[in-house]
């Protein structure tokens, strides 16, 4: 296809020539002008390279919305897989359909975009004198072979930027899609496909070519700027062109960068800023809780955490701060009522409707009342703030509904779009996107925290920010995931976690798998961390800084494999890692680089945020302010409690039978609510057991009792955390006086459950009498 | 030409395409914007789906198509507004209303049937004029002139209305409704205009019966002298009966036939005369200047007026199915003991030879002061002890109509003004006001009330789901003209099966009785010493003469015996020297008021309840009980469903002299007052006050009460807190508190065996006996026996689950049993017997060895029950293995015998929503979730 570009730049001059010919050729009078004009129109059509891009991603769109997901193929079921897709189809028919549309319509703007560039390409490299003497079919393929190869630049690009969002796709299926992927992961990186794409497109149009187009361009371009421009272009016409490519490609590499680099181009930020805090000083302060899913006390070091830690040195660090019920539903709810859940009762990531849909004198809301603007801004982690009403104004996350889970279907299979898709753009055409839980990029949550803020600085506000990138499946976006893991690494937890998914699940994972696994957690969490720093830096920005309490904490831990406990949180109560959470708090009037070694609770959040404010807080809470704490003056010593959440299957490592009541797995624990959106709420009749069956702790700073119902009686495990501190032995023979003190501590905790009454040394629920008729 | 040149300008039209590219793809951008969900609004929190979307108009379309007998009275077939959804609307003038209608003075959205699309312009509720010369106040607060509800309008608002659920109507205008008619029926509705302006409305109502012929039926010209008020009317529909008629409500405007003179005096305006009473802190009541305030009539003058057809129902003659009639009258702040039928000679006696006798905190006897609730008392059932769950209005109300205390319907007690937010949760609820199931079973429902608390969706009360309101404001003839619009209104609606809710609010302090009623209250010591106690009695008299007019209205229309009458209070008041001070939350008053506290006398009322032919008359009953019980005694005599979250429990039995096994253990007492909660058990009253309740001021000591605790039998007058020296006494009725709140049984009641028995009554059990081996099949073996010495068996019936039927022989009250355990499935035996009561011994042996110690299990757990072990022979045996359902047993891992008692049907039923092909979507998503590790996540 190419000739010597040599010979090219020989036959430009004679361009004026073939014009002359072709003129003569489309001579009206050989052919009527109207006729001309149509028989040139449809040759063009047929060619025009934006055309053949629509066509090319729809196509490949079509194609790839055919095959089932690979999730769906992994669960291994075909017969399954089948039915679920039966009933969706038949159930929410015109959903689907809907969402087909929505991705055809973005398969032909991608292409058409596409081709336009492909466009612009085939013009640089041909002079239009030659194009218009070329066949329309060689056109088109070379049209075609453009555009193809531009798309596949573009995959590869967010293959190796969010590679979690390819991998079943690709990784997973092995052979030359594994290979290409880590090529794309490991050999080129993000930046490098963009670099190899663009030399290629180099190499493509040809330098010299190139640099006679700038030439010309400059030539052309009769503005009083053409001189300078000649200047320039005669120095570096080539590096200039690339670089006006680059920038192209630029907008799609770092599309929200560019929208922050303009803000902070902007004017008035610097000088504001420093007037600001003065200005404010009768307004109340802001709040700002920077709030990760799954994040580990431990984590919050300079290694894997620097930004945190920077905040913390200034602030007061907690280093024993503890969540009562380690599951992200319940624990929010408690962190923001300062109540345990037996007293709000969302015990479940599955509430009924009716322990949805009630007032719970939440902290946003009293916020509210006071003149506080309030928000959340969260990703997929985030979606139970859309499922209860805690008082926020602003729920910045995503929905959870049936409706969107076919969404997610639907799009989650179309990898030729993802790249489009997982973006600012993407996720404001398909909100859903955000629910994807391979697809929560901190970055991209960070730029939606400053639009927040933005709109929210003219008066106080409580603003929750809760990333879910370090809640498995630990998939964080370039370069996070690779920065703590072994590159040569080929496992089946190469770029994230996956959870359970079909036959894979049988296999527990090895000593290569974990550290894997482990390393890819650090990674998140690092990105969550560059994150969160940046949100802190358009905090100062805003000149916010001096103005904001902040807040840092999780919903709860996480277990990754520590002393063979399997991975997860809110199944078991051994270990700390589960319920042991960071806690900073920063408030500017106060002094910071304090380090409190008391144990303090979620439920001690609420009361300290509402001391802090100045607002009054509901007389029921369970919690006690941590105020003295921030002041340096000491608190008094806590007990911390937890309860397990739901357990859904039957093999837990680390969590023997022995250990459990027996209830039926997931199947026969949930259903879907009729009545309500198809929701998954907890069958009422597992409500009972379900609460009976769950372990309970009570701990003090050295000592931890876990109560463990179980068929053959209670057990009552002792464990020495200062001795002991994986918990591995249980020291409750040795120890009966520690037992007996805690013991009573604990039945004092679990009995506040009006729910729950003690029978046979057992916790039950209270068997209510039938109502009499 | 240069390349350069084409590439940049060879021709304008050469960017055509190219931007034409661009447009596309920004369109098909667009389109998937749309249907991706971009364009959707962003999630918002759950609230409650509005209520009754269900009921209302599904019994009434329910009822349509039953066949209707002809009877001797009237039900409500449909209301109009409750099938608004289904109508059609030609309202070419609704831009023109709409301005009229947002500045009018006070109206809401219907809340208790979910009004949407077009419907939603045209449904409101609207408050006019209760008569000619009533003159009421709009408020401009908020820049663009809409009324913003605020508690400052009500006070002030010193006159009444009369509020319905109205269609808007501007003329020309009309409003079409495809319905059936059912038998004598007839078409009830109001005429009303929102504003007066110099044309007359006419009001017509067509039927385009099932030939498609036009038929009027009614037309009527509403003159301008009766703007900003209701004119009732009604028209025939018989003629239709049974027939799919499509019924049009029209609107028109017309020329002014009556003269310029009669209007103008028919339209005069009275000042209206402000108030002094003070809610909330908020002032004198009087119209402040600065809030806007205007007289509606000086807020629009439009050239056409607003029509509105108010409460349009179709109403069906037949025989009602509901046997009576209600009248429920309230009267605020009664207390028992100013009524001489509510006092027990021996019981006081008993009081004022206490330890510490209770002086002026129990009024003395004075007969003859109320004859008219006396005569009442002897008619039907008084509860001598009756004790209010709320110590103020709002919570009083609404715990009597809902049968649930306050905060546990979401609304707090400390705040005077609930927020919009709560009212709204409150309503979306379905809330389980005796109102609307009421209205749900076709009663038409009325509340005649002067009552700021209870009026006023949104920011201030709860309208609690009457269809109409009457709300009469006035300083000191309030009772009687509320007396006046009920006689009146029941005298009209006497055909019609209907809820009357007729709230006085007299005792309520100022006490300013006429002079007459003074009268009848003897000085001392046949009365009260203190002054202010005697005008307080002297007002319960007025109101006792109130409710004589309402008796002879129902003796004059013979719906005496088909009416129940309640008669009740809100709530008590406080008039003991030992009580007065002030409370550190909005310095309330505490002597000579209620809602500060909770005292015996503030939260003791009379609860008074005749129903001819179903309670004995002249019953007394002295069990403690609660106001929450009202609702569910009244439909528990009308035969209507409790709602289920009623925690009230009916008080039928005990009217009836049926002390059941229930009754063993009292009814616990809470009652929630601003701030403060109480509760009574035995001999204790403990008091827990919250925030600025806590600090109470006396003269000018100041002290914190944060718990208060009395002997309610040495101290029956409640003056000496004994919460510093009975710290033991404090923390159990505490327990006992926060156990009550919850609303669960307090620890250590029998309840739990008097509703085994009960229940077993209700649907026998059956005895699942289940036996598990491990992963090996294992050899048991024994007799069962069924019925011992004393008990026999009448019948019993065994079947065997996973067995074959030479597992085991059944003769003669025994069951021989020889099984082989399977470890795929638990093996066993269900087992119904006759009466279930009949005791069940079993021995047995697992491989030959007597069954081991440990391996007994039962109830809804599989716990292990050593009880278990020679059988279900024992009430606290068949506790143990009660259970709604059989435990999930593992049969590869399991080693035992589990027994469960299980009731049939009722509680063991499965929710049913899931069907199998959600459940597997279901399991797909826990798994993406990562909440199901592997693929036995789907075991069940």
């Amino acid at each position: 296809m190419a000739s010597p570009a040599v010979a090219r730049l020989t036959t430009d001059p004679a361009s004026r020539e073939h014009r002359k010919r072709l003129r003569i050729a489309h001579n009206p009078a050989v052919l009527p002008g109207s006729l001309r004009r149509i028989a040139h129109g449809a040759r063009a059509a047929l060619v025009a390279p934006p055309l053949v891009g629509a066509a090319y991603v729809a196509a490949l769109s079509a194609w790839a919305g055919m095959r089932s997901s690979g999730i769906d193929v992994d669960v291994g079921d075909v017969g399954r897989t089948e039915a679920v897709e039966a009933f969706i189809a038949r159930r929410f028919p015109a959903e689907v359909t809907r969402m087909k549309i929505g991705v055809v319509a973005t398969a032909i703007a991608l292409g058409l975009v596409i081709g336009l560039v492909a466009e612009l390409l085939l013009r640089l490299r041909h002079p239009a004198s030659k194009l218009a003497r070329r066949s329309p079919a060689g056109v088109l393929v070379e049209s075609a072979l453009l555009v193809a190869a531009l798309h596949a630049a573009l995959v590869g690009w967010a293959m190796a930027d969010t590679p979690q969002l390819y991998a079943a796709g690709w990784y997973d299926q092995g052979g030359l899609r594994r290979t290409v992927q880590v090529i794309a992961t490991d050999a080129l990186g993000p930046r490098g496909v963009v670099l190899a794409a663009l030399v290629l497109a180099i190499f493509y149009v040809r330098p010299a070519r190139l640099a006679y187009v700038a030439r010309r361009v400059v030539l052309v371009a009769r503005s009083p700027l053409r001189t300078l421009a000649a200047r320039i272009a005669k120095t570096s016409i080539a590096p200039i062109a690339a670089l006006a490519i680059a920038a192209t490609g630029a907008m799609f590499v770092e599309g929200p960068r560019t929208a922050k680099l303009a803000h902070a181009a902007g004017p008035a930020t610097g000088p504001a800023s420093a007037a600001e805090p003065a200005s404010r000083a009768g307004k109340p302060l802001n709040v700002l809780v920077l709030a990760a899913d799954s994040l580990r006390a431990d984590r919050v070091d300079p290694r894997v955490a620097p930004n945190l830690t920077k905040l913390a040195a200034r602030s007061t660090r907690f280093d024993r701060a503890y969540v009562s019920l380690p599951r992200t539903f319940s624990s929010w709810v408690t962190i923001l009522t300062g109540r345990h859940a037996h007293h709000h009762g969302i015990r479940s990531m599955f509430p009924t409707w009716e322990e949805r849909a009630k007032d719970f004198d939440a902290l946003p809301g009293r916020f509210a009342k006071s003149g506080y603007a309030t928000g959340v801004v969260s990703d997929y982690a985030g979606d139970i703030f859309g499922r209860v009403d805690l008082g926020f104004e602003r729920v910045d996350t995503p929905a959870f509904d049936f409706r969107q889970i076919i969404r997610q279907k639907v799009l989650e299979r179309e990898t030729p779009l993802l790249p489009v898709l997982h973006s600012h753009l993407g996720r404001r055409l398909f909100p859903v996107m955000r629910e994807l839980s391979a697809a929560a990029d901190p970055r991209l949550l960070a730029d939606d925290v400053e639009t927040a803020l933005r709109s929210m600085k003219d008066s106080p506000f409580f603003v929750i920010v809760f990333f879910s990138t370090a809640h498995f499946p630990y998939a964080a976006p370039a370069p996070y995931y690779a920065k703590y893991t072994d590159r040569s690494y080929r496992g089946r937890f190469k770029y994230h976690k996956p959870m359970g998914l079909g036959r894979a699940a049988g296999i527990a994972p090895d000593a290569a798998d974990v550290r894997q696994i482990q390393n890819l957690y650090d990674g998140a969490v690092t990105a969550v961390d560059d994150a969160m720093g940046r949100v802190l830096k358009t905090l100062d920005r805003l000149g916010l800084a001096e103005s904001t309490i902040v807040v840092v904490t999780a919903d709860h831990g996480e277990t990754i494999f520590d002393a063979g406990r399997g991975q997860g949180h809110g199944d078991q109560l051994f270990g700390d890692e589960g319920t042991h959470v960071p806690l900073v708090i920063y408030d500017p009037r106060l002094g910071g680089g304090r380090n409190e070694r008391a144990i303090v609770r979620d439920v001690d959040l609420a009361p300290t945020l509402y001391e802090l404010a100045g607002i009054e807080p509901p007389t029921d809470l369970d919690g006690r302010s941590l105020v003295p704490a921030l002041r340096g003056e000491p608190i008094a010593p806590r007990f911390a409690y937890a309860e397990t959440e739901l357990w859904f299957t039957e093999d837990i490592p680390g969590l023997p039978p022995a250990l459990r009541m027996p209830y039926p797995g997931v199947m026969g624990l949930t259903e879907l609510d009729a009545r309500h959106n198809a929701e998954i709420v907890l069958r009422k009749e597992m409500l009972g057991v379900t609460r009976m069956a769950r372990h309970r702790m009570v701990r003090d700073e050295r000592w931890k009792l876990v109560y463990v119902p179980t068929r053959a009686g209670v057990r009552y495990m002792l464990f020495d955390t200062e001795a002991d501190p994986g918990e591995r032995e249980d020291v409750a023979a040795a120890h009966p006086n520690e037992v007996t003190r805690l013991r009573a501590e604990l039945w004092a905790w679990m009995l506040r459950d009006s729910t729950m009454e003690q029978r046979d040394g057992y916790l039950v629920p209270v068997q209510r009498s039938e109502p009499a008729r | 030409m240069t390349i350069g040149r084409e590439l940049l300008s060879k021709r304008a039209l050469a960017v055509v395409p190219r931007v034409l590219v661009l447009v596309a793809a920004g369109a098909l951008g667009v389109v998937a914007w749309r249907v991706g969900g971009g364009a959707e609004p962003p999630a918002s929190p759950p609230r409650p789906a509005s209520a009754g979307s269900s009921s209302p108009s599904s019994t009434a379309g329910a009822g349509e198509n039953a066949p209707v007998k002809p009877g001797d009275g009237y039900e409500v077939s449909v209301r109009l507004v409750e099938i608004a959804n289904g109508a059609r609307f030609e309202m070419p003038r609704a831009d023109g209303a709409r301005a009229v209608m947002k500045a009018h003075w006070r109206q809401q959205k219907p809340p208790f049937f979910p009004v949407t699309g077009d419907a939603a312009r045209f449904v409101t509720t609207i408050a006019l004029r209760a008569s000619a010369s009533e003159m009421q106040w709009a408020t401009s607060i908020g820049n663009d002139g809409t009324w913003v509800p605020d508690a400052r309008v009500w006070n002030m608002n010193e006159g009444s209305f009369d509020q319905r659920e109205a269609f808007v109507s501007p003329p020309p205008g009309s409003i079409a409704f495809r319905v059936n008619v059912p038998h004598g029926a007839k078409l009830t509705f109001a005429e009303g205009t929102v504003n007066a302006t110099d044309e007359a409305t006419v009001f017509a109502v067509a039927v385009l019966d099932s030939k498609g012929a036009r038929h009027e039926v009614y037309r009527h010209e509403l003159q301008p002298s009766a703007a900003r008020r209701w004119t009732d009317a009604s028209c025939d529909l018989s003629a239709f009966a049974g027939q799919d008629v499509e019924l049009v409500l029209s609107t028109e405007t017309t020329k002014v036939t009556e003269s310029p003179a009669d209007a103008h005096k028919a339209d005069r305006s009275r000042e209206p005369v402000t108030s002094g009473r003070s809610y909330g802190g908020s002032g004198n009541g009087k119209p402040s200047p600065d809030a806007g305030v205007v007289r509606e009539d000086a807020l629009t003058t439009p050239s056409s007026p607003v029509a509105l057809w108010g409460n349009p129902t179709i109403l069906a003659k037949t025989t009602p199915r509901l046997p009576y009639n209600v009248l429920w009258i309230v009267v605020d702040a009664l207390r028992p003991d100013v009524i001489a039928s509510f006092h027990d000679d021996a019981d006081d006696a008993a009081k004022h030879a206490a330890p510490h006798p209770p002086l002026e905190a129990l009024l003395p006897r004075v007969p003859g002061l109320t004859p008219e609730i006396d005569d009442l008392a002897r008619r039907g059932a008084r509860f001598t002890r009756a004790y209010s769950a709320g110590t103020w209005t709002r919570p009083g109300t609404l715990a009597m109509l809902a049968g649930a205390r306050s905060s546990e319907l979401g609304i707090g007690t400390k705040d005077w003004i609930v927020t919009p937010s709560v009212a709204e949760r409150f309503y979306g609820s379905d809330p389980p006001l005796v109102s609307l199931a009421l209205r749900r079973q076709r009663m038409t429902t009325r509340a005649f009330v002067n009552n700021y608390f209870i009026v006023g969706y949104a920011p201030v009360g709860v309208d609690l789901g009457f269809e109409r309101v009457d709300d009469h404001r006035y300083r000191t003839r309030d009772t009687f003209e509320i007396t006046k619009s009920a006689a009146q209104w029941i005298e009209e609606n006497k055909d019609t099966r209907f809820f009357a809710f007729v709230n006085f609010n007299s005792p309520h302090e100022p006490y300013e009785p006429p002079a007459k009623y003074l009268e009848k209250v003897p000085p001392p010591p046949a009365g009260p010493k203190d002054e202010i106690a005697r005008l307080y009695m002297a007002e319960a008299a007025k109101d006792d003469e109130a409710i004589g007019v309402l008796m002879r209205k129902l003796d004059e229309t013979g719906l005496r015996d088909r009416t129940i009458v309640v008669v009740t209070a809100d709530h008590g008041e406080t008039l003991s020297s030992a009580h007065a001070g002030t409370s550190g939350l909005d310095k309330m008053p505490i002597r000579y008021h209620h809602a500060a506290s909770n005292y015996e006398e503030t939260t003791k009322v009379p609860i008074l309840i005749v129903a001819p032919g179903t309670i004995a008359p002249n019953t007394e009953v002295k069990a403690r009980v609660r106001s929450i019980d009202i609702a569910p005694t009244v439909l528990d005599l009308l035969g209507v469903e409790h709602h289920a979250r009623m925690s009230g429990k009916s008080l039928l039995p005990l009217a009836k002299g049926q002390a059941d096994r229930d009754e063993s253990d009292e009814r616990v007492v809470v009652s929630e007052g601003r701030g403060s909660r109480a509760i009574m058990y035995g001999r204790w009253r403990l008091i827990v006050r919250e925030g600025a309740a806590r600090i109470i001021t006396q003269g000018d000591k100041t002290r914190e009460a944060e718990v208060e605790l009395f002997d309610l039998v040495d101290d029956p007058g409640e003056r000496r807190d004994l919460a510093p020296s009975k710290p033991e006494v404090v923390a159990e009725m505490k327990a006992r508190l926060e156990a009550a709140l919850k609303n669960v049984p307090v620890a250590g009641s029998s309840e739990r065996q008097g509703a085994l028995a009960q229940a077993d009554a209700q649907s026998p059990p059956m005895l699942r006996l289940r036996f598990a081996g491990g992963p090996t099949s294992r050899r048991a073996s024994g007799t069962i026996v069924i019925g011992d010495g004393k008990t026999k068996p009448k019948t019993f019936d065994v079947t065997p689950v996973e067995l074959g039927r030479d597992a085991f022989r059944a003769e003669q009250g025994k069951i021989e049993v020889a099984l082989h355990t399977s470890p795929s499935a638990a093996v066993g035996f269900d087992i119904v017997i006759d009466p279930p009561s009949t005791p069940v011994t079993w021995e047995l042996w697992l491989d030959d060895k007597p069954w081991p110690e440990e391996g007994v299990f039962g109830g809804p757990f599989g716990l292990v029950a050593p009880i278990l072990r020679k059988g279900v022979a024992t009430d606290e045996a068949r506790l143990a293995a009660q259970s709604i359902a059989l435990p999930m047993i593992d049969a590869q891992r399991d080693v035992g015998l589990f027994v469960a008692r299980e009731r049939r049907g009722g509680d063991g039923e499965q929710g049913g929503a899931a069907s199998d092909e959600g459940a597997e979507e279901m399991a797909r998503l826990l798994r993406e979730w990562g909440y199901a590790h592997g693929s036995n996540a789907t075991a069940k």
